[in-house]
């Protein structure tokens, strides 16, 4: 065990080293971009979806960019989600991550040093589902109930969320933590009552279950937001590499929001495993421009200050998360400006529903 | 098996300050990898950083609610395991037709490892508390049962035949006889059994629970908190360590009443 910790030590000494190294100026060539994201495919499927990052992963689309510099880009899948990914850019493993509000948050209480580029997914609805012939028909129903959720990852602030807004907490109900897919399975096949899910479960199990919630789009601070950072240490070494990784984030976004892909967008995050009936039924409801936006404007910036709030008043961090300074939307502005999409997507007032300016 | 068992058993030895030595020095490794920050300070805390977690968790009463339910989960579980280990263990020993119909299942399903039980006993009994009784006291079962038949068969003939050369009633025979020349060896059973029985407990608590010792550390890892993470890992090995002292005490007295044992 200290091998190994001491190994992966002395491999990030070397990667820590070797980035300043081959990262300069603007023009950095780095010898491989590692990215990490928090989400992985059925049966542990290298392919996530959600996010215009599913669409840059599946196209190849960072491989094209950064072909002429022999830059390799390695992608790394994680079904443990947003807590594996955190001790993966603990152990200095990965360069970029794309993950929820919630264990980017309990990173940054624990000090690690990170930067908001753009965000990647947002209102995302959640739902609770039950066994076909279940009782239980509404969200007071679940008073007392046995109950899945994915603690520690970004579906936990929004449970609290959805459940407070019916009066409910946690403590009302017994809460099994269980990965979504086990949950799924878990309340086809009675074992427990509910379970709160957020993007798939698998199709075997989906005919024994019903759907008795799901987040309303009036209400969108509910719903869990995930996003794109970069390490600090790898943003203040390769400042360039982070434009070019982050225009073609945006581009994914863009060509992720035109109506004509929609279907394209769908086999993409089928790629997963998950059946593309779902992800149509999940997706469809939900405006593309909106579900698209790369943009902090004053809904996001609250949706990640309201995460911090949260994760404190949940108890899910010890020390509470300041989320000033945290943004850095200069990339993000350089590639609106560069691809000509400033005005592309609506910007919303802190509400969430009021178009701002 | 049974002999391997018996090593760690009874007696106190005068050098036993050695085994500190080992633990001690990978403490000092641990301290001074943390301290010259070889490892981030967030994968690999510091050993004062365990410590003051330990507190935190203590204070919060966490420690001590968790520690109860654990506990409670592996009386139940252990108390299931021990009665059936030990019924079985005495028919396996003193009835042939039990044996031959018995011992050639038992043997076999005790072969399989309780990792591999648990994805069947999951679709059998849910994730709830039955799926988590049932291991604990499967785990607690199997040495209970083989220490038990092997301390039983391996009572000479002639102890029995004293009984019967006195013309004791078969009850006096068990207790006055039997019973002393088994205890010891069947206690080593239960020892093990209490060890295994632990493990089982910690494994079970990190599948879907809502509540106990290994639920907490499954937490603390999601929630990033590896300084918790490790003071409860502590937790467990000296709660474990705790409840073998314990046993062996008794164990001790068992001896120095009964004599040295089979």
């Amino acid at each position: 065990m200290l091998t190994r910790r001491k190994l992966g030590a002395s491999l990030a000494a070397v990667g820590l080293l070797a980035t300043p190294l081959t990262a300069r100026a603007d023009n950095t060539k780095p010898a491989k971009i590692r990215i990490g994201v928090a989400m992985a495919g059925l049966g542990g499927r290298p392919y996530s979806l959600g996010s215009a990052l599913s669409v840059v992963h599946a196209q190849g689309l960072l491989e094209k960019e950064f072909a002429a510099d022999g830059t390799a880009i390695e992608w790394n899948f994680y079904a443990g989600q947003g807590p594996a990914v955190n001790e993966a850019l603990a152990n200095g493993a990965l360069d970029f991550a794309w993950q929820g509000d919630l264990p980017e948050v309990v990173a940054r209480s624990r000090g690690l040093q990170t930067t908001q580029l753009i965000v990647a997914g947002n209102r995302s609805p959640v739902y609770v589902v039950v066994a076909h012939d279940s009782k239980i028909s509404s969200l007071a129903d679940l008073k007392g109930k046995t109950v899945a959720n994915f603690q520690g990852t970004n579906l936990e602030l929004s449970v609290n969320r959805i459940l407070a807004s019916a009066g409910l907490g946690e403590h009302d109900l017994q809460i099994v933590n269980l990965d979504q897919n086990t949950a799924g399975q878990a309340v086809a096949e009675h074992q427990i009552d509910a379970a709160f899910v957020q993007l798939g479960i698998p199709a075997r199990a989906q005919k024994y279950l019903k759907v008795i919630y799901h987040s309303d789009t009036a209400h969108p601070e509910l719903t869990p937001q995930a996003s794109f950072i970069v390490t600090n240490t790898f943003a203040s070494a390769a400042p360039g590499v982070v434009d070019r990784v982050v225009r073609v984030a945006v581009g994914a976004a863009h060509w992720s929001s035109l109506p004509e892909n929609q279907d394209a967008l769908y086999g993409i995050y089928a790629k997963t495993g998950y059946p593309l009936p779902f992800i149509k039924q999940v997706f469809k409801p939900i405006d593309p421009l909106v579900a698209t936006s790369p943009l902090w404007d004053a809904f996001q910036r609250a949706q990640l200050a309201r995460s911090a709030a949260d994760a404190d008043a949940y108890g899910l961090v010890r020390t509470p998360v300041k989320v000033d300074g945290w943004i850095n939307a200069g990339p993000l502005n350089r590639a609106l400006a560069v691809l000509e999409l400033e005005n592309h997507w609506p910007q919303f007032a802190a509400d969430g529903l009021t178009k701002a300016g | 098996m049974t002999a391997s068992m018996r090593d760690m058993s009874v007696g106190r030895d005068s050098k036993a300050w050695r085994g500190l030595i080992v633990p001690l020095a990978l403490l000092a490794l641990w301290q001074l990898i943390a301290a010259r920050g070889l490892v981030s300070p967030l994968v690999l805390p510091t050993p004062v950083q365990v410590l003051h977690a330990l507190k935190a968790l203590a204070a919060s009463g966490l420690l001590a609610q968790s520690l109860a339910i654990s506990l409670q989960r592996l009386l139940y579980g252990y108390a299931i395991g021990v009665a059936i280990g030990l019924v079985l263990g005495v028919l396996l020993a003193t009835s042939p037709l039990a044996r031959k119909l018995i011992a050639p299942s038992f043997y076999a399903i005790a072969r399989i490892p309780l990792l591999a039980w648990i994805p069947f006993l999951i679709v059998v009994f849910g994730l709830g508390e039955p799926l988590k009784l049932f291991i604990i006291a499967k785990a607690a079962l199997t040495p209970v049962t083989i220490n038990t038949e092997r301390a039983i068969a391996a009572i000479s003939s002639g102890w029995r035949e004293l009984g019967r050369l006195y013309g004791l009633p078969i009850l006096t025979t068990a207790f006055k006889i039997l019973l002393p020349a088994t205890l010891l060896p069947i206690f080593v059973g239960l020892r093990f059994g209490l060890v295994q029985a632990w493990s089982a407990l910690v494994v079970v608590e990190l599948l879907a629970a809502s509540a106990g010792l290994g639920y907490q550390l499954t937490m603390s890892r999601q929630l990033f908190q590896l300084d918790t993470m490790m003071a409860l890992m502590l937790v467990i090995g000296v709660t474990g360590l705790a409840m073998d002292w314990l046993l062996a005490a008794s164990e001790r007295r068992l001896v120095s009443r009964y004599g040295g044992g089979a």
